[in-house]
């Protein structure tokens, strides 16, 4: 009896536990609950065994004092009667379905969501540690956001559901950056209709622009800055989700569509995982990440599971379709997982993964082997001749671009977390990891990351581009830098989270989070407050500070993308940030 | 005169027989095996409905809902959040010693061993396992009483190990069943901290399980929880359902 009650009583305390009571009626549920413990008017799950009214009438409640208030003593006196087991007939116990598929059927279509907004500021600090530094002056703004999720879920049969879930989400802030993305001499381009009657925008090169003819438009930075001084608000509408789940003989369970895919174990870095869409946002390591069109097989077997992903995302023929495998098997307390991965036009790779324990620590582990990369990767041109005959004197290092697929590349995370419970103090928790990349670069070359942004925004900078009229007939373009080419630049990664929430059974929490490049020695630390005011309203209260030399992949990664313009601060940043969230809640 | 020397022997043996009934001491040890076997369903699967209601002063009343379902043969046990509305799809899957949380917001299975902590959570995955009183504790002294209107032992109970919450422990036990009524714990320094309240059980088959649970938190003036059980079934339950594949279709 004991070992059964303390299991779901600490189960339904782990949910309680980070319950901020949203789903709750206005009135006091609990004095009715005592009433009547099993007339819970909330409740969803019909109640099949009814039993004889309540020999006790509400132990808690005092006459003089309200239901508030507890009368320890008078709680013995529940026990003042003659019966207090009801006996439930074995027969009808045993057959009682055991609402298997009470989850799994659906008269009607189910729909819900949930919502989320809040009003951020920030204030900006450029030339940290130089004397230029001025704590009264930081570029300050005001960022609104709101967003909604919106879900339908269809249970027609017990083997057969469909779910969709719709997001919206605000885009919102000042655009001031945008001019410093237009070129001194303004953008220039030209309208026009093709042969099926659409219209089209062409960019026109600087010798060609004509300031007379009527089809060419030019837009310069005063004409975007002007267009761009208010905020201005425009909705993102999105379908992260949307697939249909069924199934073979309650064997083999088949997904088709769009969904968030789990793949890999790691926190902050996730090597192992191919399939998801985008890398992994270290400074938001639990945001959802979008997942590809897929058709996933499982195959739960005694404790262990097989699948199989066929992805159908950017695929043009049949033999573009990528093919995904994993098996999943535990020994012991250690689960463990081996896949590969296969795509004509990518890298074959295999990948291993464990999570286990070790004392009270928790410790995950990744290992990936790919013939070849699908990174682009740059290195030096020979040629550097058109940095020296840059009139602007803006352009460093000319960069070459080239892809491998001849050798074995190799990458692996090894990470922990461990989390102690004080009593009526908090919650201590401790998250880190290193990555190592083997597709990374050791940094013996200064400014490559710099120069591979440059790059990426210029792509006609390439040290192999031939111009026009230099092009052989089989000429082919030198391979381009995408985002993910230049994301996880260094060989070495380490980071780490602490938090500690519930500070002394309040409403306050702490957390510090901390990423280091250890290949450049630049990074990121943020610390953050935050408080819960009151239901639907908190507010939180951070720092981000960063650091590491001139163009470096932490130290100010916003101006190495050029969104703060050409004669922008590349070195450490640091800023303060007061968000308040607003009404966030489920439906 | 062979009939009254059988006549007087018999009598004897049931005189000392009872005199041993009277004066003897309960075997406890079973007694906490009982205790500790009375929620277990080996020979069949359970499954129920959980809500859980917890009151503090000044704070909102939190409710929550789960489905269980457990095959404790194979120490396996699947819990669903049904309540509140942004923890519903939440599931737990155990097996053995290994626990895997699902969150349907990203579709991820989080394992962890009951060494360690569930999920990021402040609760312990050893915590799920639960104590067995048999095994933890031992009966320090014990007495008779009455709690309302049953007569009861009233045993009070010392752990063994460091390993339990409450190093001591006070509980009143039915004399006429294995059913406990009440249960006191109590810190190293002898304070009371929580007391809790077994006044509904339903019997299934040869099993009690407590049906309805009040705690009272003894610091914490005003901290109350109630526990109630619905839907008790020991109908037998598809393998399907002790696997991640289950929870994965039965969110939102």
């Amino acid at each position: 009896m004991k070992k059964g009650l303390l299991l779901l009583l600490s189960i339904l305390m782990i949910s309680a536990s980070v319950v901020i009571a949203q789903d709750v009626e206005p009135e006091d549920p609990f004095a009715d609950a005592f009433l009547d413990p099993f007339a819970d008017p909330e409740s969803e799950v019909d109640a099949e065994i009814e039993l004889e009214e309540d020999p006790f009438l509400d132990p808690f409640a005092d006459p003089d004092a309200g239901d508030e208030s507890v009368i320890i003593d008078d709680l013995d006196s529940m026990f003042d009667t003659e019966s207090m087991v009801d006996e439930i007939d074995e027969e009808q116990a045993a057959a009682e379905t055991g609402a298997v598929d009470e989850f799994l059927v659906s008269e009607g279509v189910e729909f819900g969501g949930s919502f989320s907004g809040s009003l951020s500021s920030g204030f900006d600090y450029d030339y940290l540690w130089t004397d230029d530094f001025d704590f009264r002056d930081p570029e300050s703004s005001l960022v609104p956001s709101v967003s909604a999720d919106l879900y339908f879920d269809a249970r027609p049969e017990s083997d057969y559901r469909v779910f969709g879930k719709l997001s919206f989400s605000s885009a919102t802030g000042s655009d001031d950056d945008i001019s410093s993305l237009i070129p001194d001499s303004g953008l220039t381009f030209e309208t026009g209709t093709d042969e099926d009657g659409n219209i089209t925008f062409t960019a026109v090169d600087a010798e060609d622009v004509d300031e007379d003819d009527p089809d060419q438009t030019t837009i310069t930075q005063d004409d975007a800055e002007t267009l761009t001084d208010d905020t201005s608000t425009a909705i993102n509408i999105s379908v992260p989700e949307l697939f249909a789940d069924f199934d073979w003989d309650d064997t083999l369970y088949f997904r088709f569509g769009k969904s968030f895919i789990k793949w890999g174990v790691g926190y902050f870095w996730s090597p192992s995982d191919v399939l998801n869409l985008t890398l992994i946002d270290v400074e938001d390591p639990t945001a959802d990440r979008e997942g590809p069109v897929s058709f996933k097989v499982h195959y739960p077997f005694d404790i262990h599971n097989a699948y199989l992903y066929l992805i159908t995302d950017d695929v043009e023929e049949p033999l573009d379709t990528a093919i995904a495998s994993k098996m999943e098997f535990v020994v012991g307390d250690t689960e463990m997982s081996i896949g590969a991965y296969y795509q004509r036009d990518l890298s074959p790779r295999a990948a291993a993964t464990f999570s286990t324990t070790i004392g009270d620590f928790a410790v995950f582990g990744e290992g990936v082997a790919s013939w070849g990369s699908d990174r682009v990767f740059v290195r030096v041109s020979k040629d550097q001749s058109a940095a020296e005959d840059d009139e602007e004197d803006d352009l460093e290092l000319v960069l070459d671009t080239y892809t491998v697929d001849d050798s074995f590349f190799f990458q692996a995370t090894i990470g922990t977390n461990y989390i102690y419970n004080f009593e009526e103090a908090g919650t201590f928790m401790m998250i880190g990891q290193y990555y190592f990349n083997g597709e990374g670069y050791d940094d013996s070359e200064s400014g490559l990351l710099e120069a591979a942004y440059r790059l990426f925004l210029n792509s006609d900078e390439n040290g192999l581009a031939l111009d026009d009229d230099d092009q052989p007939d089989n000429y082919e373009d030198p391979p381009a830098l995408d985002t993910d080419d230049i994301m996880n630049f260094g060989r070495h990664y380490v980071g780490g989270i602490v938090s500690w929430s519930s500070i002394f059974d309040s409403d306050l929490s702490f957390s510090t989070l901390a990423i280091a490049n250890l290949s450049d020695i630049s990074g990121m630390i943020i610390p953050t407050f935050s408080y819960n005011i009151i239901d639907y309203i908190s507010v939180s209260a951070g720092m981000r500070m960063t650091f590491g030399e001139e163009g470096d992949e932490y130290t100010n990664p916003t101006a190495l993308l050029g969104l703060s313009g050409d004669d922008a601060w590349m070195g450490p940043t640091m800023s303060f940030t007061l968000e308040c969230s607003i009404g966030g809640g489920s439906f | 005169m062979r009939k009254n020397i059988i006549l007087i022997m018999t009598t004897a043996v049931l005189f000392f027989a009872s005199l041993g009934f009277v004066f003897g001491e309960p075997d406890f040890d079973k007694m906490l095996e009982e205790i500790d076997e009375l929620g277990s369903f080996e020979d069949s699967d359970f499954s129920c409905v959980y809500t859980f209601v917890s009151e503090k002063p000044g704070e909102e009343t939190e409710v929550t809902q789960a489905r269980m379902f457990r095959r404790d043969a194979n120490e396996q046990f699947v819990m669903l959040i049904l309540k509140p509305e942004y923890q519903k799809g939440q599931g737990y899957l155990k097996v053995d010693d290994n626990v895997w949380f699902y969150d349907p917001e990203s579709r991820k299975f989080t394992h962890s061993s009951m060494k360690e902590n569930v999920q990021n959570s402040e609760a312990r995955n050893s915590d799920m396992d639960g104590l067995s009183l048999a095994e933890d504790y031992e009966v320090d002294s014990w007495e008779t009483g009455k709690l309302g209107n049953f007569d009861s032992y009233i045993l009070t109970l010392e752990a063994l190990n460091n390993e339990v919450t409450y190093p001591r422990l006070k509980i009143w036990v039915r004399t006429d069943a294995t059913i406990v009524l009440k249960e006191e714990d109590y810190s190293l320094s002898d304070r009371l901290m929580r007391t809790t309240y077994f006044p509904k059980y339903v019997k299934v088959g040869d099993k009690y399980v407590p049906s309805q649970i009040l705690i009272v938190d003894n610091l914490q003036e005003g901290e109350k929880t109630q526990l109630t059980m619905k839907n008790p079934s020991t109908a037998e339950l598809p393998d399907s359902v002790f696997s991640k594949a289950y929870i994965e279709r039965v969110n939102n």
